[in-house]
């Protein structure tokens, strides 16, 4: 398997083939962080879908470092999920009706364990780090280039995931 | 240190991150602390539960809307349409204009007292097209052109040589390849010059390989006709979809970059783009339609604003551009138009997602 500088070149000039395979290696479990944020397997397949052919389309010149070309890859799905969150907002909130974090995670009618609905009910962008770095074990590195933020805040932005998702575990605030 | 004091450190902890030595020591010795590490490793590995019942659950196919790699494929079926107006060989420009432009060709004087002798020039199974030639203006005494015939692609060019009471001697240059592939074309000038004697008013039958008679027919006329040559009607307004880029004059700064002088290029279906080729700069496509990668462009009358890399450009045209104010302008350095017109300015037209065939310039 080529090393993601190699694979990011073949990509970048047009490969076909190179972006199927990368497709192929990542598409699973990209879903899998999407339908985290956007709360639907549908949603995660459209936004999973729009976040590759974005990719192909246009590379807007970024040449992922040597070892962050998955980093890349969720840091282009987690903004896609965003606008993805906004158009649902919009809608949403035009025709009246709930906030969009209410039905999504009204929507999520399977069995959860009690630790996935508490993490149901994170603020997306909580439920996007803790999915890289619990599930996906997405260095701090490659987290601040997928959250464009510095390592420091990717530090203190875990803590208050796991900070939040324990108190709504429990439903009471954490002893000190 | 204090637990509160420690609780982000023992979620760094959770990360496989080192940690400094008094929170290591205060979580060592601290119940509480230690219940909170459990507690995030067991939020952890519960995710990871989750997560592992979820990758059970295939992926679809990939569905891509507009696939990159599609583009590539294309420029190798070659161009669109070309050409040629003026062939000056020192610097050789091309222009392309589109198919399917109206004719509405000006009045002309059929008589030998003109000083333009105005040509056209149609393959048996090919559209026809205007070609200028003056008899007293060594500029404008050559042109040419390339566009697809049928599978093939078919490249010609036409010289005036001199004239002749009534007649005038042309130098014709014409190839075909049945195969289409522009990029394998010859350049114009390898190919032997075949010498005619003409009148306007008969037809010439100029036999091209593979493709069969070119059909010359001509007329007398006292002006060069700069519209005659793209087929248009004496009106500069451009219609809604159409990119007009009339004997464009790219600057940079206050700098000429190029001067396609007496080139133009007419896109005028909605997706189509204009191009131009400048030799040791780049390809520039323009389109009314956004273009990915592709900046956006200020089109006010004839002249058009961008800017690169901050650097401000402008294409000063001898006719209104658009009437959208929005040009989408696509500016690739460091290649160039693979095939024979590869170290020529150049300026054409092809449809969107076509772009052109190109090839990396090697500095």
């Amino acid at each position: 398997m080529p090393d993601d500088r190699e694979l990011w070149r073949r990509i970048t000039e047009g490969d076909e083939q190179a972006f199927e395979d990368f497709y192929s290696q990542t598409a699973l479990r990209l879903r899998a962080f999407l339908r985290q944020i956007v709360g639907s397997q549908e949603a995660a397949e459209d936004v999973a879908q729009e976040t590759y052919t974005k990719i192909w389309n246009r590379f807007n010149g970024d040449k992922p470092e040597a070892g962050q070309l998955r980093a890349y890859l969720y840091g282009a799905a987690r903004r896609q999920a965003v606008d993805w969150w906004r158009k649902q907002s919009s809608s949403r909130h035009v025709s009246g009706g709930d906030t969009v974090e209410e039905i999504a995670v009204a929507s999520q009618a399977e069995k959860r364990s009690v630790v996935e609905d508490a993490f149901q009910r994170l603020p997306a962008e909580q439920r996007a780090l803790l999915w890289l770095r619990e599930v996906e074990g997405q260095t701090y590195d490659e987290l601040a280039v997928i959250l464009d933020v510095p390592m420091g805040t990717v530090r203190s932005r875990l803590f208050a995931a796991r900070d939040a998702l324990r108190k709504i575990w429990h439903g009471e605030r954490r002893p000190v | 240190m204090t637990c509160n004091e420690a609780a982000e450190l023992v979620s760094a902890l959770c990360d496989g991150e080192t940690i400094p030595r008094e929170a290591a020591e205060h979580i060592g010795v601290c119940k509480a602390c230690q219940a909170l590490l459990t507690e995030y490793l067991e939020i952890g590995a519960e995710l990871r539960r989750v997560a592992s019942l979820a990758e059970y659950e295939a992926v679809g196919p990939l569905s891509l809307k507009r696939k990159r790699g599609a583009i590539p494929a294309l420029w190798q079926k070659g161009w669109q349409t070309m050409r040629i107006p003026r062939f000056a060989f020192a610097t050789l420009v091309v222009g392309i204009v589109a198919l399917g432009l109206s004719l509405a060709l000006a009045k002309v004087h059929a008589h030998s007292e003109g000083n333009v002798v105005l040509l056209t020039v149609a393959a048996s199974d090919g559209p026809s097209h205007p070609c200028p030639l003056s008899t007293i203006d060594k500029k404008n005494s050559e042109c040419g052109r390339g566009e697809r015939v049928g599978s093939g692609y078919l490249s010609y060019s036409v010289r005036l040589l001199s004239k002749e009471d009534d007649r005038v001697r042309l130098g014709v240059r014409a190839e075909f390849h049945s195969h289409g592939e522009h990029g394998s074309s010859t350049d114009l000038k390898d190919v032997a010059e075949k010498q005619y004697s003409f009148e306007p008013g008969e037809t010439l039958q100029i036999e091209v390989a593979g493709l069969g008679p070119l059909n010359v027919t001509g007329e007398w006329m006292d002006y060069m006709p700069y519209f005659g040559q793209l087929y248009l009607e004496h009106n500069l307004e451009p219609a809604p979809d159409e990119l007009r880029i009339i004997s464009p004059v790219l600057l940079k700064s206050k700098t000429v970059v190029m001067d396609f002088w007496g080139s133009s290029v007419i896109a005028d279906q909605k997706d189509d783009l204009a191009w131009f080729y400048v030799p040791r700069d780049g390809l520039y496509e323009l389109s009314l339609s956004q273009l990915p990668e592709a900046i956006e462009g200020h089109a006010e009358n004839n002249r058009l604003s961008f800017t690169i890399n901050g650097a401000s450009y402008t294409l000063l045209t001898g006719a209104p551009i658009a009437r959208n104010e929005e040009v989408w302008i696509l500016y690739t350095p460091n290649v160039r138009p693979s095939g024979a017109w590869a170290s020529h300015a150049v300026i054409g037209t092809e449809m969107l997602g076509h772009l052109i065939p190109r090839s990396k310039v090697e500095n």
